[in-house]
C-alpha cells in the first residue's frame, strides 16, 4: 500500500526545471460582450444613417406689399423673366423675356442674356421672377440662380401666380 | 512516425485572432460618426435642385442663426421619381410641425410667431422646397412669410458639384 502512495507521488511530482519551462498562464479579458456591442452600433448607425448631399442657401428678397408706383417714375424697367412650362408633359420650362419669347430653353442662355443686359444697364436693374403656376420649383430657382450669378442686385419673385 | 507528429502539432484549442475585425469594425463605426450629418427635425427629406453654376452659399458661410425653415414637401415620396404626383405638394414642414396646404393663415402665423421670439433685427425665411413640386405651392409661402413681416428669404439649393 505504502508503496503504491509513493509511487503515486513520484508521479504527480514535477521537477523545478519542468516547472520553470512551462509558460504562465495568459491574462485576456473577456472581448465577446465588446465585440457585441460593437456589432450593435455598427448596425445602429448602418441603418439609421442617411447621406445627404450638400445644400447651401441663395439669399433673397421677398415680394412686399408696397403701392403701385407709376412706370415713369421707375428708375430703370425691370427684366420680368416669365418662367412657362415646356416639352413632354410639361417637364421642362422656357424662359419670356419681358414678354418677349426669345428662344430661351436652358439656364446657360438665360445667364449670357442676363449678362448682356446687365452690361447695357448695370446691375442695378431690378429682375422680377413670375413663374407660372405649374411650372416645376427647380426652374425658379435655376432663373433666381441664374440672376444671381450674372450678379444683379435686386432680384425678386412677383407676389401673384 | 510523421503522422503522430502532425498530431501533435495540431493539438490544443483552436481561436482565431480577433484584433483585426475588431480594429475594422472600429474604424466603420468612426466613419459614420464623421460622415454621418445627423438627422435635424426642421430639415425633411427632400429633392433639391442643382442649379448650373450653383450660387448657394454652405449653411456654415451663411450664418443665419435668425430664421425659420419652411419645408415644402412633394406628395411623391420616392425620390428621383418624376410622376405627375411629383408636381403636387402634400404638406408644408416647420420644424417637424405639419402645415395643411390650404392653410396660408396659420402658415403665416406660425412665422409671425418665429419672428416675434427672434431677438436679432434679421429674420430670414429659408424656403427649402421640393424641386419638382409646382410654383403654386411655393407661392403661399412667400405670401404668408410677406404677411408675417419678413422681408429676407433664402432659397435652399445644392452646392456647386465641386464645392
Amino acid at each position: 500500500m505504502a508503496d503504491l502512495q509513493t509511487i503515486e507521488t513520484a508521479k504527480r511530482y514535477k521537477s523545478q526545471r519542468k516547472k520553470r519551462g512551462k509558460s504562465k498562464p495568459r491574462i485576456q479579458p473577456p472581448l465577446t460582450p465588446m465585440i457585441d456591442v460593437t456589432f450593435q452600433l455598427l448596425l445602429f448607425f448602418l441603418l439609421t444613417m442617411e447621406f445627404r448631399q450638400a445644400e447651401g442657401t441663395i439669399p433673397g428678397t421677398l415680394p412686399q406689399k408696397t403701392p403701385a408706383v407709376a412706370a415713369d417714375v421707375m428708375p430703370l424697367k425691370p427684366i420680368r423673366i416669365t418662367i412657362r412650362p415646356s416639352g413632354v408633359s410639361s417637364k421642362g420650362a422656357s424662359y419670356e423675356m419681358s414678354g418677349h419669347s426669345l428662344g430661351i430653353n436652358n439656364p446657360q442662355e438665360l445667364y449670357e442674356y442676363l449678362v448682356a443686359q446687365k452690361k447695357r444697364f448695370g446691375d442695378e436693374l431690378p429682375i422680377i421672377i413670375h413663374p407660372q403656376p405649374n411650372v416645376a420649383w427647380e426652374y425658379a430657382v435655376e432663373a433666381f440662380n441664374q440672376a444671381v450669378r450674372a450678379r444683379f442686385k435686386n432680384i425678386g419673385f412677383t407676389s401673384g401666380g | 512516425m510523421a503522422r503522430g507528429l502532425i498530431y501533435k502539432r495540431c493539438g490544443g484549442a483552436v481561436s482565431f485572432n480577433m484584433t483585426p475585425m475588431i480594429d475594422c469594425t472600429f474604424q466603420l463605426i468612426l466613419f459614420f460618426i464623421l460622415a454621418g450629418q445627423m438627422a435635424s427635425e426642421s430639415i425633411a427629406t427632400l429633392q433639391l435642385h442643382r442649379p448650373l453654376e450653383s450660387q448657394a452659399i454652405s449653411q456654415e458661410e451663411m450664418q443665419t442663426p435668425n430664421k425659420v425653415i419652411v419645408n415644402v414637401l412633394s406628395a411623391e415620396d420616392a425620390q428621383g421619381v418624376d410622376s405627375p404626383l411629383a408636381l403636387m405638394a402634400s404638406n408644408y414642414e416647420i420644424d417637424g410641425q405639419s402645415i395643411h396646404l390650404g392653410n396660408t393663415a396659420r402658415l403665416a402665423e406660425v412665422l409671425a410667431e418665429r419672428k416675434a421670439r427672434s431677438v436679432a433685427e434679421d429674420f430670414f425665411v429659408e424656403i427649402r422646397a421640393d424641386s419638382r413640386v409646382s410654383y403654386a405651392y411655393v407661392a403661399p409661402v412667400m405670401a404668408a412669410a410677406a404677411a408675417a413681416g419678413i422681408e429676407k428669404m433664402n432659397l435652399t439649393a445644392l452646392l456647386d458639384a465641386g464645392e
